[in-house]
């Protein structure tokens, strides 16, 4: 009983039926209809509404979409092994100028152009992931913190690779000019990093790994090497990240070192936990929504003239308001609902997989970011 | 044991500075070294507070920037109307509200979460206080002048000292002592440490750990908003999120260069990060490192001693 | 396993057919649609050719308005001020609608503006945005060089004529619709070389910000100061985004180099660090520089008494001799200013107004791009009074002629005009 208990718990956060676990619920016909016409919604939502939009608002899609790819690659550090990265932004920032390097410099075609993003973005997670392994939590972040700093002044200035201030182009690939197709395409590239990271948590060794973090001698009665988990792990972040990366790239066309703040790696850590860690779903919905905060507010004025209602305060611009809405949703993410989005919609997501609806249902454990090591 | 250990980090500090600068003259950086030890110190101080909220409460505070930057807008907003005494009062009075606020409102409910929990939201609040430093004001630099105003008090290997940083390193040095002997030597200060280490005990003998928390941020806070104050002047004036952008990413290196547990070790640590960063500047060798090679060093200095000696030059081991 | 597979499966299925779809009902969604991305857009000739109208040549006139999108850094690392450019943008446009109703076919001038963030990326995101959603018939890049040569390429490639003072020539030279209304970097540097060879200076220290957009403004400089027998002691490039130690460090580099005069090419907020540092150490060379951000007064009111020995040459004059130029600028300031001040970044954005102006009226009332373009391209001389008269023949992008010289004074935190309309060779 002891393995089924260990293997129902992480196995219950990532939602999915067990044998063994709670008795067997089948929804009713009108059940299943019900959740047919909300899936159909969501697919409408993703698959078809953008088909009526401008050229330039797909842009903005494709980066809510990509922006869940990244969220997802993070979650995996943070969620999965529980080191967390404060330069999370290199790691992108390095796929994106190794595709543009690739595709403008070498001639080479996009695919070619992302499997470098996600082959260089794996290995430099490869020689964190070991640093990893020598110095942990809090210090393992600022090393993660002043890594990123080097990739933004000293990585990126490199102007053979990276075209020093103006930056680097990086076209479309063929048969993808339209922001259209690009836009399917991110989903496509979406789908599959769903598919992997779920696939990989349902192995042994993805079970061990999140019974790692809770109790680290459980892990080891699996009988798989810790180690190489972890570093296993580093590399599949690394490798969404790069694949992130590059996607970003080429959908800007164009790929500039500015962009690789330290501002940027606080995103993308208050995205994912804002979403929710270890929740796929709140993830991406997390990280799409402050993709697409500045576009939000700009289509619906009246948030804006909501937030400019605050007495005394000026005008509130969406650039503006990007910076403030993301450090208030993360501090009251942190808490009052440290489980994020993932952690309120979780009922939806376990009824719409089948389940029965439960409100009271929040995972088996109240997930934070947790420091395993420190 | 632990005798010798400390004994053995003094050595190797005392080993490793007097290298650093008979190098340094020896290649005839000895303006860096100057140059060094003046925007080191400002790293020190702010080191001073991350060292004093770590020894405390374990939790690397990424805020400790912003409670300068606060500062240092208040005093620009005061300056105008009042006597610059008064401003500077009344801006380290915001600083340590500001403090407060945060350890009330951020600290307290995170109270018995893991360390890296309180890190995330610590960098919220700091990402918020810029957010809101831009949206009140613009995002353009503002000017704001010297507590004092000579420049040239006086000149060491080519180098000139303004009074305005000489009262910066004085007040470091004296605060890095003062500290220490707090810590060391008085009941408060003792009971600062223990109750980090044995919150429970703390309670039972009658002493509220919660009281402790506000005081030492607030206490953080205070050295946050003098850093800023004592500093920011010196450059001419400062831009949103200032401290944070500019100084906070080596003073956490100064910080765990001196050992994370260690006072005049963040002190220490602040001036060994500045002569590092500004040797990688202008020695000649570093020159065709692209970009910042101050950024790079930095990054390899840090590796290093969390590789090599992870308690830093001065910190207790383990 | 079973249901969930099946969903995804078929969600996969629909992204697919979406994507192969996509082309087709993306073009359907707004008639004329511009193509976005890598694919070319009509309009844009070669550097020297005639302009065809496209699609979307009148897209952003109408009998009633014009619309133009004027982007610029409010935010990021060397970020202008906001509220300046809120009002600074229309004001022009404004005194035209109140004094001459009919100008303009009767059209009236609605400005957008967009922040760049200081980021080349989003600088074209802007762009895009202003074109697309906006409907903006012009662009105008309000500074930053690699922003404005980002956004001058997006501008080309979708046949969107694009203004700016002038900055870099790299990567602006194949632009075909962008137009420099004032003397670039590079053509500014035989001027600025040939003041100090006059003013008796002999050692010059050179500072430059590291970015490529600058290096031939650069190039520029140092040769024309070889050729004015000037001696170059110091030539370094300094971070973009350089802290303190490194603007320390810089000016440790000119003091020890003994430079008399430092020819800098930099942010202001740089600029800013190393006057500052040379004047802490007691070091007091005279800076000289192209424009256009570092001759703002903005850097005064921060840098004095660093900056009292700054001299930098400028698209428009300053505020002390505004008044001969174009007593219409004051004026529209207490009418329609808000009770925001006139100032030097207003002015800059009224003589692009100004020019630009005169180049719809010379176009006349069928305004389209194309058109536009031609007409600029005719070589008719085109003199607002506050910028030097442009000329844009033979295909030129750079249409400047000559620049002020600005002169920084501490007393009143004010940059003055030293010498007006200093015309540039050739």
């Amino acid at each position: 009983m002891a393995v089924e208990t260990a293997s129902r718990g992480p196995a219950a956060e990532t939602g999915e039926t067990v044998e063994g676990g709670e008795p067997s619920f089948r929804p009713s016909p009108i059940g299943w209809l019900a959740r047919g016409i909300v899936w159909a919604a969501i697919a409408w939502l993703v698959l078809i509404f953008p088909l009526g939009r401008e050229a330039f608002e797909l842009q903005r899609y494709s980066e809510a979409v990509i922006f869940g790819i990244i969220g997802l690659s993070l979650n995996v550090l943070l969620g999965y092994v529980g080191q967390i990265s404060l330069g999370h932004q290199a790691f992108v920032g390095i796929g994106a100028f190794t595709s543009a390097y690739i595709v403008t410099e070498q001639n080479l075609s996009f695919w070619v152009g992302v499997a470098a993003a996600v082959a260089v973005g794996g290995l430099q997670a490869l020689v964190l992931g070991g640093v990893s392994l020598r110095i942990t939590g809090l210090y393992f972040a600022m090393v993660t913190l002043a890594y990123g700093l080097v990739a933004e002044k000293n990585i990126f200035q490199i102007q053979e690779l990276t075209g020093g201030g103006l930056g680097q182009p990086a076209p479309k690939p063929k048969g993808f000019e339209s922001d259209f197709r690009y836009y399917y395409l991110c989903l496509v590239f979406l789908a599959i990093v769903l598919w992997v990271d779920w696939r990989m948590m349902r192995t042994k060794s993805g079970r061990a790994l999140l019974a790692l973090r809770e109790n680290p001698r459980v892990a080891s009665t699996f009988g798989v090497n810790v180690r190489l988990l972890t570093l296993f792990a580093f590399v599949v972040s690394g490798a969404f990240a790069g694949l992130g990366g590059a996607l970003l790239a080429h959908n800007d066309t164009r790929v500039s070192p500015e962009t690789w703040s330290f501002n940027l790696a606080l995103i993308f850590v208050i995205m994912t936990v804002v979403g929710g860690l270890r929740s796929r779903a709140g993830v991406v919905i997390g990280s799409a929504f402050f993709a697409l905060i500045g576009y939000l507010l700009d289509k619906f004025t009246i948030l804006q003239d909501g937030l400019n209602a605050i007495p005394g305060a000026p005008d509130l611009s969406p650039e503006i308001a990007r910076l403030v809405i993301g450090p208030v949703l993360l501090l009251l993410t942190l808490t009052l609902t440290p489980g994020g989005i993932g952690q309120q919609i979780r009922p939806i997501v376990r009824w719409l997989t089948g389940h029965r609806f439960d409100l009271k249902d929040r995972g088996l454990k109240e997930v934070q970011i947790s420091d395993v090591r420190a | 044991m632990d005798r010798l250990r400390e004994r053995q980090g003094q050595v190797i500090t005392a080993a490793v500075i007097t290298l650093l600068v008979l190098v340094l003259l020896a290649t005839g950086e000895k303006e860096s070294l100057v140059i060094g030890v003046i925007t080191g110190s400002a790293y020190g101080f702010l080191a001073l507070g991350l060292v004093l909220i770590y020894k405390s409460s374990g939790v690397f505070n990424f805020a400790q920037g912003e409670f300068g930057t606060v500062a240092v807008y208040t005093l620009y907003l005061l300056h105008f109307d009042v006597p610059y005494g008064f401003a500077l009062l009344g801006a380290l009075g915001v600083a340590v509200l500001m403090g407060v606020v945060v350890e009330r409102l951020v600290v307290r409910p995170l109270f018995d979460a893991p360390r890296v929990t309180l890190l995330v939201a610590t960098a919220g609040v700091a990402l918020l206080s810029i957010a809101v430093q831009i949206w009140f004001g613009e995002a353009t630099a503002r000017p704001v002048g010297r507590a004092l105003p000579t420049l040239d008090r006086f000149t060491v290997l080519g180098v000139q000292i303004s009074d305005q940083r000489l009262l910066l390193l004085g007040a470091l040095a004296i605060l890095a002592g003062l500290l220490a002997w707090f810590f060391n030597k008085t009941n408060l200060g003792l009971a600062i440490l223990g109750s980090s280490q044995e919150p429970t005990a703390t309670e039972l003998m009658g002493i509220s750990v919660k009281r402790l928390s506000t005081i030492v941020w607030a206490l953080a806070a205070l050295l946050g908003g003098l850093a800023g104050v004592l500093a920011v002047p010196e450059t001419g004036g400062f831009a949103p999120g200032v401290l944070t952008v500019a100084f906070l990413i080596p003073a956490f290196t100064a910080a765990v260069l001196g050992g994370m547990t260690s006072l005049p070790g963040a002190f220490l640590g602040g001036v060994i990060v500045g002569v590092v960063e500004a040797v990688a500047t202008s020695a000649p060798i570093f020159e065709d490192i692209p970009g910042s090679p101050g950024t790079l060093l930095v990054f390899v200095v840090l590796l290093i001693v969390l590789v090599a000696r992870p308690q830093g030059l001065l910190g207790k081991a383990g | 396993m079973s249901q969930r597979a099946r969903v995804a499966i078929l969600l996969l299925v629909v992204a697919l057919v979406g994507a192969a779809c996509g082309q087709k009902t993306g073009v359907a969604g707004t008639g004329g649609e511009v193509v976005a991305g890598g694919g070319g857009g009509g309009g844009g000739g070669t550097a020297s050719g005639r302009h065809e109208p496209d699609d979307n040549d009148t897209s952003g006139v109408s009998d009633s308005e014009i619309v133009i999108g004027v982007h610029a850094p409010v935010t990021g690392a060397s970020p202008l001020p906001q509220r300046t450019f809120d009002i600074g943008k229309d004001i022009y446009w404004q005194l035209l609608a109140a004094n001459e109703p009919d100008a303009l076919g009767g059209r009236r001038v609605r400005v957008v503006f967009r922040d760049d963030e200081f980021n080349p990326n989003r600088a074209v995101e802007v762009c895009r945005e202003m074109v697309e959603s906006e409907g903006a018939f012009i662009l105008v890049g309000g500074g930053g060089a690699d922003q404005i040569t980002a956004c001058a390429e997006y501008a080309a490639e979708n046949g969107v004529p694009y203004f700016s003072a002038g900055v870099n020539e790299a990567g602006l030279e194949e632009a075909s619709t962008y137009f420099a209304l004032s003397l670039t970097y590079a053509q500014q540097a035989p001027l600025i070389a040939q003041r100090i060879k006059d003013e008796g200076f002999e050692k010059v220290g050179v500072a430059v910000a590291d970015t490529p957009s600058f290096q031939d403004g650069h190039d520029a400089f140092v040769d024309a100061a070889e050729e004015a027998g000037l001696d170059i002691v110091a030539d370094d490039t300094i971070n973009k985004t350089a802290s303190e130690a490194e603007a320390l460090a810089e000016v440790q580099k000119l003091k020890d180099a003994d430079a008399e005069v430092v020819f800098i090419l930099t942010s202001p907020l740089v600029y800013l660090g190393i006057a500052g540092g040379a004047r802490n150490q007691n070091y007091d060379p005279v800076f000289i520089g192209p424009g256009i951000t570092s001759g703002l007064n903005q850097v005064l009111t921060f840098g004095c008494p660093g900056v009292a020995k700054g001299r930098f040459f400028s698209p428009f004059p300053e505020l002390d001799v505004i008044d001969e130029l174009d007593p219409d600028y004051v004026a529209a300031y207490e009418q329609f200013g808000q009770g925001e001040p006139a100032d030097d970044i207003g002015l800059a954005l009224w003589g692009l107004n100004k020019t630009i102006r005169l180049m719809f009226e010379a176009t006349g009332d069928e305004l389209g791009r194309a058109a536009l373009m031609n007409t600029i391209e005719g070589g008719e001389v085109f003199d607002s009074g506050v910028f030097a008269p442009v000329e844009f023949s033979d295909g030129e992008r750079f249409g400047g002629t000559a620049a002020h010289l600005l002169k920084a004074d501490c007393d009143t935190k004010l940059y003055s005009t030293e010498e007006q309309f200093v015309q540039a060779e050739g």
